[in-house]
């Protein structure tokens, strides 16, 4: 049986999946809450800002990924700005991505610890999660976009349901003034949708093994487009729902909203557990989209035939991660500091690799699979 | 004939040898003496202790010694002596006046006296040998040095009927049996195609059971066959006893509980496969065909779904998927709603299976686990019944033991309910091996269910989907045509569209050939019609 | 070899958490082993009950909390008693057909706050509560305009309650409605729940649970209001009107008229009133509203919000007490259109007059300005008494237009 990494099969479709199902993610529980703080009813509009912001922020990967359409980023960064920088940022991207895989899995089991499984250690539950994502982390790059191509419609199909099931309970007077009274921190609120939809930076592992290379462009920008519509859907129910001001007070509001939402009059009370289940599943493809872009650049630092040993070796120091943060704010406060930190990485790399590729023409793509 | 005493004192006394070893290894011994003692008495060294080897000797034209040699068990008698001895005992006319040297003897017996369909000459040993088991007659013939190997097989079969695992209501009444003759005519019957080709050759050394592998030149795939050639001659074994050995030889997971080859009693299943641009295989003494390569989606079709009309196969199709769902999920949801997380259930309700929980012994997980297991006993248990107490046991099984057991207090009657429709699920399922499949992945999500709620449910089902999504049978993904998407292949996956819509062959198999169907096949007889006779119909 | 080794160290990996697992499955309750709370009652308790204290989250009580005491009156499910399927009985345990007993178990204690008493709670019963199936709460009239500040926090906190459960208040004590036994039901706590809900289906009440509750109490442009219940007879409950609030306390209570007038002022539809009207020609007629409209406006004069509030209703005559008058031209409906507009535009100045004087705005007149005047918004109200003031000196001018258009099935 071929075990090597084939090239050249992903097709675009596939390539939105891949990007959709990795950004909506753990996110989705806890953001309208700092939507609401960030600009009261202007909610969805910062959300929309920071889709657009998220949009522009994956354009240079795409670009200079297209320029060096079948190699890795390891290697045409390498070419182009040398190899030791190219470990540098490398080695921080990998270190980064393996504290967002345990500060996601932390903040899950924490949600599932609170809300399905009180007396069951929250240690367990982020084992089991982990054991998980390691198993299927394990595939090559074909069978893992399977698994989102595959998981895409389970997610979006039953959160469209719950997200209209609860527009009953929706006032439109909740979403005026649409600019919010007092728009504090509209950037900071832009820059949390940012850090939210930095997972993208997965499209810089795709590239190398599409079907069509030159769709790159054309892919991120449907799939921030149909993530941040997901995305904005939700921060505009929810606000339409509760309003700004409860939503400032709430700690997961898009479970409020999923709880409070109902199908028909009567029938279908507690749409809640089909949200626990669709929401474990957007975990899932998120976790392993964290965790395969670690184990891809190491793979391809070390130039490994694949990296099933490294995704059991690194269960451990992604747990130890996980327990790290002593309480609910320590961890929420630690994750919005790597997120700042992973966006001037994922958006000021690839845009220095562009800057300096245009600068030197002549280096383009070779032919070489990645 | 000896007496038993007799063949007991040759037993002790003899050297218990297989034949292979009495020939000198890396040699073939060839049986080129033209004199036919020694020919015989080889031949008896080697296949004398069974004692339905039958040596006729008989004069060819009168004139010249002979020997016909054959096991009487495997050949038809009377076309030996109308179609061998009777021809040989007499002059033909043509000859009649004729010098024949002897060592044309056999050439000439082949062309002009012989009246027997198959027939070729040998002096290799071995083949000799093999001939011989499998029922043809060698005709030894004194003076010449080659012997002559007559096809005289004749083997007793069943007759054709019903296949007894795939019935289906509307559809052809003829199933496999276990001859590979007739399993190649009731196909070739089907695909009168040129374009059919059939290879035959044994696999298994003591069994030597002949294998054919079928396909249709220019519309399969040239690599599947090449992989298919590649297994099949890579297996070395002793016996072949049934198809599914060869199954197990071939499948690209064996350590996955999901079948990646499908076995059929239907020929025109097989058929209709081959159409697609599949790869089947038979087994000599087998009534199931392989078929290659194999996709999930394959386990919830029957044949009914596309001898019927498309909107009642689609309906029974969705129902039969639903069917295969809940066979799998069911008790695993219902033990973690009401051991973990019962505030999913409306309140009245909630309240209600409480009470009906109330006299209940043991947690609700233990319960479904003792009931489970019961049931499959009882379904183990009713599959080797005869039919008549088979049937009534299954009603006594459910109804009174089922009523019993709620009555005694052992379980909650909720509890039978899900038991029963998880049976019946499984018996929706028109593929037994897959049917087996999730019925043996319940227990494992039961089990899940019963430590972690329905968070432990969703960790299962993304533990089994994922195994599913890196299946491959024979380089096709087990999960294809939904991943990776084809639009060609949803419209015959999840519901059948209707027959003009689906004009290409399956894209997954990667066929040489890809239409199946004209581009203008229209949908109604009326189309066609309103549009004038000016319309050219492409071929 | 790399392969075998990473697959079996992951093997080893999980073998061995699983083995952890052995030590329980956690969570597993099973549904019969829980104390259902289907429904609450929370009363003022005198100090003198001091002693039925159970201490069973405190030493001694510290000052702060020393004469609060409230009593809570749950009301759990019993299960054996309420029967699975139509009337026949369930499996062991439990009489079956002994329809005296009520299939619901009725417990009372004291605590100094909401999460206190309900220890107490826990230590006098056996199944560890849970509060998922929580349907109704009722709390008294003396609690509510003390102030609902904690049992609200309390109720926020814990993930088991849904914001679909219903908080009423009850002007006569709150325990008394866990005793309530009407026949039609089997268990009360969902008789209570299912009067609610269908009085909200039929028009009779605005759907607000406690979720919609926190909602508007959390929003500076309006304030937020509870039903109000009593008991009438031994089982009959009454919806008396609806209590409003102010900064979580209660301020004072309508009519259940006057519900259906906040139903028209808001909007709200399917419409449920019936309205007694004298019209001078015609005698006494009923009219029953089947819809209804509102649209109001805000606008700043003078540095000063204005509402206009304009209500259209559509209803049907359903009822002429003076048999001698004939109800048979457009002239006369349009008669009992103008009575009927007239009416509900006093009632409605009515109900706002009193409003703006306690200072509470539930028909929420501060989110429209939110909404729409932003600016001014912004500029004026730094924190929501700010606009309460600004609510009770704010001009309210409103029109009221009818529509009656079916007379039923009898003809004059």
């Amino acid at each position: 049986m071929n075990r090597s990494t084939p090239t050249g099969q992903i097709t675009p479709l596939q390539t939105q999946a891949i990007v959709i199902s990795s950004i909506v993610g753990i996110g989705v529980l806890t953001f309208p809450t700092y939507m609401a703080q960030a600009a009261d009813s202007g909610g969805p509009l910062v959300t929309l800002l920071g889709i657009v912001f998220s949009c522009i922020s994956l354009i240079p990967l795409s670009l200079v990924g297209r320029r060096f359409p079948k190699e890795n980023i390891v290697v045409y960064s390498g070419k182009l700005i040398g190899k030791w920088p190219t470990l540098l940022f490398c080695f921080t991207l990998i270190l980064m991505f393996l504290l967002v895989t345990g500060g996601i899995v932390r903040e899950t089991a924490e949600a599932i610890s609170l809300i399905v499984l009180p007396r069951t250690p929250p240690e367990i539950t982020a084992i089991m999660l982990l054991s998980l994502t390691a198993l299927s982390a394990r595939r090559n790059i074909i069978k893992f976009s399977y698994i989102h191509t595959f998981y895409l419609p389970f997610i979006l199909v039953p959160g469209l349901i719950i997200l209209i099931g609860s527009l009953r309970n929706a006032d439109y007077l909740n979403l005026l003034p649409f600019t919010g009274i007092h728009p504090k921190n509209v950037i900071s609120g832009a820059l949390t949708i940012m850090g939210l939809f930095q997972v993208s930076f997965i499209l810089a592992m795709v590239i190398p093994h599409m079907s069509k290379p030159q769709k790159a462009l054309n892919c991120s920008f449907w799939s921030i487009a149909c993530a941040g519509a997901l995305y904005l859907f939700i921060v505009t129910a929810s606000t339409a729902v509760f309003g700004a001001e409860e939503m400032k007070e709430m700690v997961y509001p898009t479970l409020e909203l999923a709880r409070s939402s109902s199908i028909s009059v009567s029938g279908l009370q507690r749409v809640d557990g089909i949200f626990i289940i669709v929401w474990v599943l957007t975990v899932f493809t998120t976790l392993i989209s964290t965790y395969y872009i670690s184990l891809y650049l190491i793979g391809r630092i070390f130039d490994l035939q694949d990296h099933r040993m490294l995704a059991t070796f690194l269960i451990p120091f992604v747990f130890i991660v996980s327990l790290i943060p002593q309480d609910f704010f320590q961890l929420y406060d630690s994750m919005n500091l790597i997120s700042i930190v992973g966006l001037c990485l994922t958006f000021g790399y690839p845009l220095l690799l562009y800057i300096i590729s245009f600068i030197q023409k002549g280096v383009r793509g070779n032919e070489t699979t990645g | 004939m000896s007496s038993w005493k007799q063949i007991f004192e040759t037993y002790k006394a003899g050297k218990h040898e297989p034949v292979e070893s009495r020939m000198t290894p890396g040699t073939t011994v060839q049986l080129a003496s033209p004199s036919l003692e020694d020919k015989l008495e080889a031949i008896h060294s080697f296949l004398g202790e069974s004692d339905d080897l039958i040596v006729r000797r008989f004069r060819v034209f009168g004139e010249i010694e002979a020997a016909a040699i054959f096991m009487a068990s495997v050949v038809d008698h009377i076309l030996i002596h109308e179609a061998i001895l009777k021809p040989l005992m007499n002059i033909p006319p043509q000859l009649n006046f004729k010098v024949i040297d002897l060592k044309e003897l056999p050439d000439v017996l082949l062309k002009d006296c012989l009246l027997v369909t198959g027939g070729m000459k040998e002096t290799e040993a071995e083949k000799l040998l093999n001939s011989i088991m499998q029922g043809s007659t060698v005709l030894l013939i004194d003076g010449a040095p080659e012997s002559l190997v007559l096809q005289t097989r004749k083997i007793e079969k069943r007759g054709i009927e019903q296949p007894q695992t795939e019935q289906v209501i509307r559809g052809a009444r003829e199933g496999f049996v276990e001859v590979l003759e007739t399993n190649l005519s009731l196909l070739r019957g089907r695909l009168q195609s040129n374009d059919l080709r059939i290879k035959i050759s044994p696999i298994g050394r003591r069994t030597r059971s002949r294998v054919a592998v079928c396909y249709i030149e220019g519309i399969v795939n040239p690599q599947l066959v090449d992989e298919a050639l590649s297994r099949l001659s890579k297996i070395d074994t002793d016996a072949i006893i049934d198809a599914g050995y060869i199954e197990q030889f071939i499948e690209d997971h064996p350590m996955s509980p999901f079948p990646q080859i499908q076995s059929t009693e239907r020929p025109d299943k097989t058929a209709a496969a081959l159409i697609e641009g599949r790869v089947a295989i038979m087994v000599d003494n087998s009534p199931f065909a392989l078929i290659i390569p194999t996709v999930f989606a394959q386990f919830y079709q029957t044949l009914d779904d596309y001898t019927e009309r498309f909107m009642i196969a689609s309906l029974i199709r969705m129902v039969r998927l639903i069917a295969l769902i809940f066979s799998l999920i069911t008790p695993a949801l219902y033990v973690s709603v009401i051991s973990f997380n019962p505030e999913l259930l409306p309140t009245d309700f909630a309240v209600a299976v409480a009470g009906g929980r109330a006299g209940v012994p043991f947690p609700a997980f233990i319960e479904v686990l003792i009931i489970e297991v019961s049931m499959e006993v009882l379904r183990e248990a009713t599959i080797r019944l005869p039919q008549m107490i088979g049937g009534a046991l299954s009603i006594v099984g459910v109804l009174v033991i089922g009523q019993a057991a709620v009555s005694a207090g052992f379980c909650s009657p909720i509890t039978v309910v899900i038991v029963a429709l998880t049976t019946i699920g499984s018996f929706a399922t028109p593929a037994y091996n897959a049917a087996i499949a999730l019925r043996m992945l319940r227990f494992p999500l039961i089990f899940l269910a019963g430590t972690f709620g329905l968070y432990g449910v969703m960790i299962g089902l993304i533990l089994i989907v994922n195994h599913l999504l890196s299946l491959e049978s024979f380089g096709v993904p087990y999960v294809a045509p939904i991943v990776p998407g084809s639009w060609q292949g949803i419209k015959d996956s999840l519901m059948r569209g209707p027959l003009w819509w689906i004009p290409n062959r399956p894209s997954y198999l990667h066929p040489v050939n890809k239409r199946r169907q004209a581009k203008k096949t229209a949908k109604s007889p009326m189309d066609s019609a309103f549009k004038g006779p000016t319309r050219k119909e492409n071929p | 070899m790399k392969r075998p080794v990473s697959k079996w160290l992951l093997c080893l990996l999980m073998f061995c958490t699983s083995i952890v697992c052995l030590t329980g499955c956690w969570d597993r309750q099973e549904i019969e082993s829980r104390a259902l709370i289907l429904g609450m009652a929370i009363d003022e308790a005198p100090p003198s009950e001091q002693n039925s204290d159970a201490h069973s989250t405190h030493l001694s009580t510290p000052p702060s909390v020393k004469n609060k005491l409230i009593r809570l009156t749950a009301q759990i499910a019993v299960p054996g008693r309420v029967p699975l399927g139509p009337g026949t009985g369930g499996t062991g345990g439990g009489g079956a057909g002994d329809s005296a007993s009520m299939p619901v178990w009725v417990v009372q204690v004291v605590g100094h706050t909401l999460d206190d008493a309900l220890n107490n709670l826990q230590q006098e019963i056996a199944d560890p509560k849970t509060l998922i199936h929580l349907r109704i709460i009722i709390v008294s009239e003396a609690i509510a305009r003390q102030g609902l500040d904690d049992i609200n926090d309390y109720l926020r906190r814990n993930p088991e309650v849904r914001r679909s459960t219903w908080l009423l208040v009850s002007d006569v004590e709150a325990a008394k409605f866990m005793n309530v036994a009407p026949p039609l039901e089997r268990v009360p706590t969902l008789y209570l729940l299912g009067m609610i809900e269908k009085s909200t289906e039929m028009g009779k009440f605005p759907g607000d649970d406690i979720g919609q509750y926190w909602s508007d109490q959390s929003k500076w442009g309006q304030n937020a209001f509870l039903p109000h219940i009593s008991i009438r007879g031994e089982n009959n409950i009454l919806i008396r009107g609806l209590a409003y609030f102010r900064d979580n306390r209660m301020i004072g209570a309508t009519k259940p008229i006057e519900i259906g007038v906040y139903m028209a002022i808001k909007g709200m539809d399917p419409a449920g009133y019936s309205a007694l009207l004298q019209v001078p020609p015609l005698g006494i007629v009923m009219t029953s509203t089947m819809a209804r409209e509102s649209k109001i406006n805000v606008k700043i004069r003078d540095g000063k919000p204005a509402a206009t509030l304009k209500i259209h209703l559509e209803a049907r005559l359903v009822e002429k007490e003076a048999e001698h008058v004939k109800v048979s031209s457009p002239e006369s409906l349009r008669l009992v259109e103008e009575r009927l507009s007239s009416i509900v535009k006093e009632s409605a100045e009515n109900l706002l007059t009193r409003l703006q004087k306690d200072k509470s705005d539930i028909v929420g007149f501060g989110e429209y300005v939110r909404a729409y005047k932003s600016s001014f918004w912004r500029n004026n109200i730094h924190e929501k008494s700010d606009w309460e003031d600004l609510f009770s000196r704010m001009p309210i001018e409103v029109v009221v237009d009818s529509s009656v258009r079916r007379i039923g099935l009898k003809n004059d």
